[in-house]
């Protein structure tokens, strides 16, 4: 396999960084894009004292079904020297594939000192081992809540313990809010960060000023890093949410060179290196920061655009970050000064505030989108062509109004009940909303009355309780509210008064699976009109449909690869297929069985063509609108899938008009 | 929208606030204990039953709410159906917020029992004038419900 | 909730609906050049007359006669600094409205903000741009250490009022004999680490070196006469008050009807007040008899060294003063359970707060150009420009509070809003104030400048 390659010639060969060794310099200078790769998630480089390359980077990729580029989920290693002015244009061979049959999703990679390679996996909810020169693969970890478990591990990483000279692996077990430390030696695993972290995303080994390992976790809840001695102590942290230098938006990748700890911080789309010093009142100091969003779709050599990872080699030579809306990773080595000079383009577009989260709800003339940098769900008036903003619900933080990451919207009663999951509080929250589809078109800052909340793993005592979905089931015995747990695979029906009346398993996980039912990566739900829910099987590309009681009553889909966002309104069904970048539409027959009707998508920005396309919502006029998420829009389609509109940012729709 | 209370207990008027003199962003440092402090002139109560019936809550100042001054409120949760004292909670908190302008109060205000069984927050300040909305949250287990108040903050 | 409460869609969130507007139609043949209904005359009445000072009882020295005489002497005495020649009037320069006439204040070296007024300074609840101290006497202390600023150490301070026959007398008279560790033996230039300074080792500078060499008496004594050093200056600027401005003629003569002193104010300059409350809205953040709502905001504003703001403002400054052994729930605090304890007890951190400055006091402007934390605009038109067409305003965060909309501001209403401004201009009360004293110590015998009681 060859992945492509572009090359940039801005910053300092080794050779120049080398000569000018007594000067400062910083990294943080573009120097080449690897492209191609099939949404690479994580990157990492082998360490200094190991046996293999040390510019032999490991990329997790989650793979992709589609088009030339197609490739299974695995780890890819590819040479990520700092290139010479004569490899100019050369594609980057790939020099190794790993874990391929074996990993499903992998969300991190580390390599230790004899070459072998770690990966977490938040399908499988797994810690696998890959031993250099090709040995068996081992599992290291099973889904679960004990010590030495893990729900849905999001990074890992490994480092040698300076005082007892064991390798020591580093997992962020993100659903059940904590890292584990495991003493590969010792063979004994440890709890760090336990009531501290709310979600953790990225966690690193960081060496202290004084030669001591740190350990460093990012929560992408709080949009903090947390600095803790290898024995537990919570040491302090650094950041806050926002967008302001120093402030992280849900930072996901961690990395340590030159004192400092890069952050990959993804939803400002920027890079922020942190000098790191629990000597420090404040722990964390930023250092420099580069990286700016893109400006036109695809935009690389530099721009960023949610940066999810972040490695250094050892060297500190090169610092490779993935991009995996964009398939690609970029690569920046050192250039002279302590920290780049400001980049002018930062200041002239601000910080991006145009994005439209995954999730998209639609009731009446109602439409309900999530911002994911701020964090509000956002009300549109749709009784136009298109989408008029009429106000915002819920502000960042933590008490009741407040979200900290929103991750699904439901709407109803004709845009009058709002239903809302967050990740970070782990919770569903309502609220009322004052519209008033009679009376003329109209903004009104205070449209939305919170009403009430539920904590999520209070209420199911699921301690890895992972909010995914959100849906009501309108039923003549009484209303329930259907919430998918993404680290268990089960649904939660509540009633109407929010107290749970069951906790149904979609899988083997937590429970006994229900015939019939095996779903494995849960996503999108919806209600029908009959008092059922379909079920979005993500890994397993189809879709359940099952009863208030959790009962499989059929199943369909065979077009799908990994099915997302799902809305239905009749006895018609559409769904969206994330990684093929289409849309499926399905009817429903008399004896309950699906046929799919017609299908449309590809790649693009052209109408009818996604990048990534997630929710799905059906207005009451039959119109339906598709989260583009990948695109920064929404598009709009006839009951037929004809493309009647678009909305977004300009750049991103110039092509629908 | 600044309405009294008819049914308000007349031991509230001897509740302690804190001085409302002149308008400075200094505050008043007048004891916050002292009845005397108190401003002439109506005060503030209202009453709002939380989202799904579970609770009236009742909010009420001796004074008008003053702009940019610190106050003090006393809350009374109140069962709606029997109208005695409503007790069946883990957790209650008070705050506020502009919605229109997207932002809070600058402080955090801790509600204190007081010795009629009812709870009194100090060091309220709405620094805006405008629509304010008081949010009384009670949790019971797992599950945070709200009432909410509204005052129209002129001067 | 109601429709009243609704905005068309031409008009931003921003701007609430309940503002009434002030017309021009002028009544005839009188000096109120505005419609004035109840409740615009309330309102009004509201921005004046500037209330008496608020007590500081964290400050038990706040009105001592004796005390503010003895930081007069100390406000202008540059032997505060390490190098012995910047002093607190150095940036807040009498002549200059206590600013200091330029964008960035410099005292030892060039600062990263504008130096603001002290005018009526102890009217405010935060004292500085981002409010890192919260009473006049913590403020005072900072920017003695800091080595931009003064450069100077508290360990030096103690030793220079223990050693100066004048400011020791002076210091006895008020606050009694002086500790008896106080004498920090041979290394007075002595002070604690600031932030980002390392606290010891060869790294440290040498006064904090020197100060982790004392004893812990010995860093308690010095803090202590330091601490008094701030409530004696402290005492000296609660008298820096200015009101009585024309508007406030203007003001009370619309209360009692007096055509006269209605004429204080002149036609352009009410309709500029119209629009301040009306329209333009400046009041939203300038409320109250001191222009100024005392909270922190940010408006987007141009940044003096262009691109992105770097400066986080209140974030920083709500974590110093909370963290500040200072402050007035401190040990060091003559009243550590009174509201201002509670108050900085109870302050809210959030990164909302992040680059938001201190509203700062519309009155007394004369002199205090250029304007805002930077001193990013160079006189009162072209903050009016700003606010009119909101050009080059810095990128906003994702999670800001919703204020500002461009004003779009006619040539007649910048006018008017200039005319009104200047009529915020207050009369000058006590000159005597504007200069180092006689003496540091207070003649009790005579009436001299600060032996009398502050001024309302």
């Amino acid at each position: 396999m060859i992945v492509g390659l572009a090359l940039a010639h801005a910053a300092l060969t080794p050779m120049q960084a080398q000569a000018s060794a007594t000067e400062p310099t910083h990294l943080g200078a573009y120097v080449r894009t690897i492209e191609g790769l099939a949404r690479p998630v994580a990157v990492a480089f082998p360490p200094a004292d190991g046996d293999s390359e040390v510019h032999g980077l490991h990329v997790a990729v989650q793979g992709a079904l589609r088009g030339e580029f197609a490739s299974p989920p695995g780890v890819v290693v590819v040479d990520a020297a700092p290139p010479s002015p004569e490899d100019g244009g050369a594609d980057v061979p790939v020099a190794a594939t790993i874990g391929v049959g074996v990993l499903e999703r992998p969300t991190g990679v580390a390599v230790d000192g004899s070459g072998g390679v770690w990966v977490t996996d938040d399908l499988q909810h797994a810690l696998w081992y890959f031993p250099a020169g090709g040995g068996a693969a081992r599992r290291i970890a099973e889904r679960g809540s004990a010590g030495g478990e893990l729900v849905l591990p999001a990074d890992v990483d490994v480092a040698r313990d300076p005082a007892t000279g064991n390798d020591l692996v580093l997992v962020a077990d993100a659903g059940n809010a904590r890292a584990q430390l495991l003493d590969v030696g010792a063979t004994a695993w440890a709890s760090i960060g336990v009531g501290v972290v709310d979600e953790p995303t990225s966690a690193s080994f960081a060496p202290a000023p004084d030669g001591t390992l740190l350990v460093a976790i990012a929560d992408g809840a709080r949009h903090r890093v947390e600095v803790f001695a290898l024995d537990g102590t919570h040491v302090g942290g650094f950041g806050d949410w926002g967008g302001f230098p120093s402030l992280l938006s849900t930072p996901t990748g961690l990395a340590s060179a030159d004192g400092n700890v890069f952050v990959a911080d993804s939803e400002n789309h920027r890079i922020q290196a942190f000098r790191v010093d629990p000597e420090d009142r404040r722990v964390g100091r930023l250092a420099y920061r580069f990286g700016v969003h893109a400006i036109r779709p695809g935009d690389g050599a530099g721009s960023l655009h949610y940066p999810s990872d972040v490695a250094v080699a050892a060297d500190a030579s090169v610092l490779a970050l993935t991009e995996p809306l964009d398939d690609r990773v970029q690569l920046f080595v050192r250039a002279p000064g302590a920290e780049p000079e400001e980049d002018p383009l930062r200041a002239s577009i601000g910080p991006p505030a145009a994005h439209f989260g995954p999730p998209v709800a639609a009731s009446g003339i109602y439409l309900a989108t999530v911002s994911p940098e701020s964090h509000r769900v956002q009300i549109h008036d749709l009784r136009l062509d298109e989408p008029v903003r009429i106000s915002e619900a819920y502000v960042y933080g933590d008490r009741l109004g407040m979200m900290r990451g929103p991750s699904a919207v439901w709407l109803g009663a004709d845009g009058r009940e709002l239903l809302t999951l967050d990740r970070g509080n782990r919770r569903l929250s309502r609220a009322v909303l004052d519209v008033r589809p009679d009376e003329p078109l109209a903004q009104d800052p205070e449209l939305a009355q919170h009403t009430d909340a539920v904590d999520l793993r209070a209420l199911t005592g699921e301690p890895a309780f992972v909010p995914g979905a959100v849906a009501r089931i309108r039923r003549e015995e009484g209303d329930l509210v259907a919430v998918t747990d993404r680290g268990s695979e089960r649904i939660a029906f509540l009633d109407d008064d929010l107290q749970l009346v069951r906790f149904v398993a979609c899988s083997g996980h937590g429970g006994d699976p229900l015939p019939g039912i095996g779903v494995r990566g849960i996503d999108g739900i919806a209600a029908t009109d009959r008092g059922t829910l379909l079920v979005v099987d993500g890994a397993g590309g189809r879709v359940l449909e099952v009863d208030a009681e959790g009962r499989a009553l059929a199943s369909f889909g065979d077009e799908l690869s990994t099915p997302s966002g799902i809305a239905a309104a009749g006895a018609r069904v559409w769904v969206t297929d994330r990684l093929r970048d289409r849309v499926e539409i399905y009817d429903r027959a008399d004896d309950g069985t699906y046929a799919h009707v017609r299908g449309f998508g590809g790649r693009g920005l052209g109408r009818a063509e996604f990048h990534g396309p997630r929710g799905v919502a059906i207005l009451a006029d039959g119109r339906v609108v598709v989260l583009d998420h990948g695109n920064h829009r929404g598009q709009i389609f006839d009951r037929e899938g004809n493309f009647v509109g678009g909305f977004g940012s300009r750049l991103y729709t110039a092509e629908l008009r | 929208m600044i309405r009294l209370l008819s049914t308000l207990p007349t031991a509230l008027v001897a509740l302690g606030l804190a001085a409302c003199g002149g308008a400075s962003p200094a505050e008043g440092e007048g004891d916050p204990g002292s009845a005397a402090a108190a401003a002439e002139g109506e005060g503030y109560g209202d009453r709002a039953t939380s989202s799904r019936g579970t609770f009236v809550a009742e909010v009420t100042s001796a004074a008008p709410i003053p702009l940019n001054e610190p106050f003090a409120v006393r809350l009374a949760l109140v069962d709606p159906e029997s109208g005695e004292r409503f007790e069946d909670y883990d957790e209650v908190t008070i705050d506020a917020r502009m919605p229109a302008h997207q932002h809070g109060m600058l402080r955090d205000v801790e509600l204190e029992p007081s010795a009629d069984g009812a709870l009194v927050a100090e060091g309220l300040l709405f620094h805006m004038v405008g629509h304010w909305e008081i949010h009384v949250d009670v949790r019971r287990g797992a599950r945070v419900e709200r009432a909410q108040l509204d005052v129209e903050l002129e001067f | 909730m109601g429709p009243g409460r609704r905005s068309s869609l031409a008009i931003a969130f921003a701007l609430s609906g309940w503002l009434s507007s002030c017309g021009d139609t002028a009544p005839r043949d009188s000096a109120l050049a505005i419609e004035v209904d109840d409740g615009l005359r309330a309102r009004i009445a509201a921005l004046s007359p500037l209330p008496d000072l608020p007590p500081d009882p964290t400050n038990g020295f706040a009105d001592d006669p004796a005390a503010a005489r003895l930081g007069q002497a100390l406000f202008f005495d540059g032997r505060l600094s390490g190098n012995g020649r910047v002093s607190c009037a150095t940036c807040h320069d009498p002549a200059r409205g206590f600013t200091d006439g330029r964008t960035l204040a410099v005292g030892i070296a060039e600062g990263t903000r504008h130096t603001p007024t002290l005018w009526n300074v102890a009217h405010q609840r935060w004292l500085t741009w981002d409010g890192r101290a919260d009473s006049l006497w913590m403020q005072a202390l900072d920017p003695i250490e800091d080595p931009r600023e003064m450069g100077g150490s508290r360990g030096a301070v103690a030793r220079l009022l223990r050693d100066d026959p004048e400011l020791g007398a002076a210091y006895v008279d008020v606050f009694g004999p002086f500790p008896g560790e106080a004498d920090a033996g041979a290394a007075p230039h002595a002070r604690p680490a600031r932030s980002g300074e390392a606290a010891d080792g060869p790294d440290a500078p040498a006064a904090v070196q020197a100060w982790a060499a004392l004893t812990d008496e010995q860093r308690a004594a010095i803090d202590r006469v330091y601490v008094q050093a701030g409530k004696a200056i402290a005492a000296y600027q609660r008298r820096l008050v200015r009101g009585d401005a024309p508007f406030d003629t203007f003001v009370a003569g619309l209360v009692a009807g007096d055509e006269e002193r209605i004429a204080a104010l002149s036609p352009a300059g009410q309709r500029g007040l119209a629009l301040f409350l009306g329209r333009a809205n400046c009041v939203l953040c300038h409320s109250g008899p001191g222009f100024s709502d005392g909270e922190f905001h940010n408006n987007s504003l141009p940044t003096l060294h262009g691109g992105e703001a770097r400066d986080a403002g209140r974030y920083d400054g709500a974590r110093v003063v909370a963290s500040s052994p200072f402050n007035a729930a401190g040990p060091h605090s003559d009243a550590p359970d009174g509201n201002a304890a509670s108050r900085v007890r109870r302050l809210r951190r959030t990164s909302e707060a992040w680059g938001e400055f201190r509203t700062p006091t519309l009155r007394n402007l004369a002199h205090r150009a250029p304007f805002m934390h930077q001193g990013q605009f160079a006189d009162l038109d072209e903050v009016l420009e700003f606010y009119s067409e909101l050009t080059g305003a810095t990128g906003r965060n994702h999670h800001q509070e919703q204020i500002l909309v461009p004003l779009r501001l006619t040539e007649a209403e910048s006018a008017d809003l200039g005319e009104f401004l200047a009529s915020l201009e207050g009369a000058l009360a006590r000159p005597e104030l504007l200069a180092p004293p006689p003496s540091p110590r207070l003649d009790r015998s005579s009436s001299d400048g600060a032996g009398s009681a502050p001024p309302r």
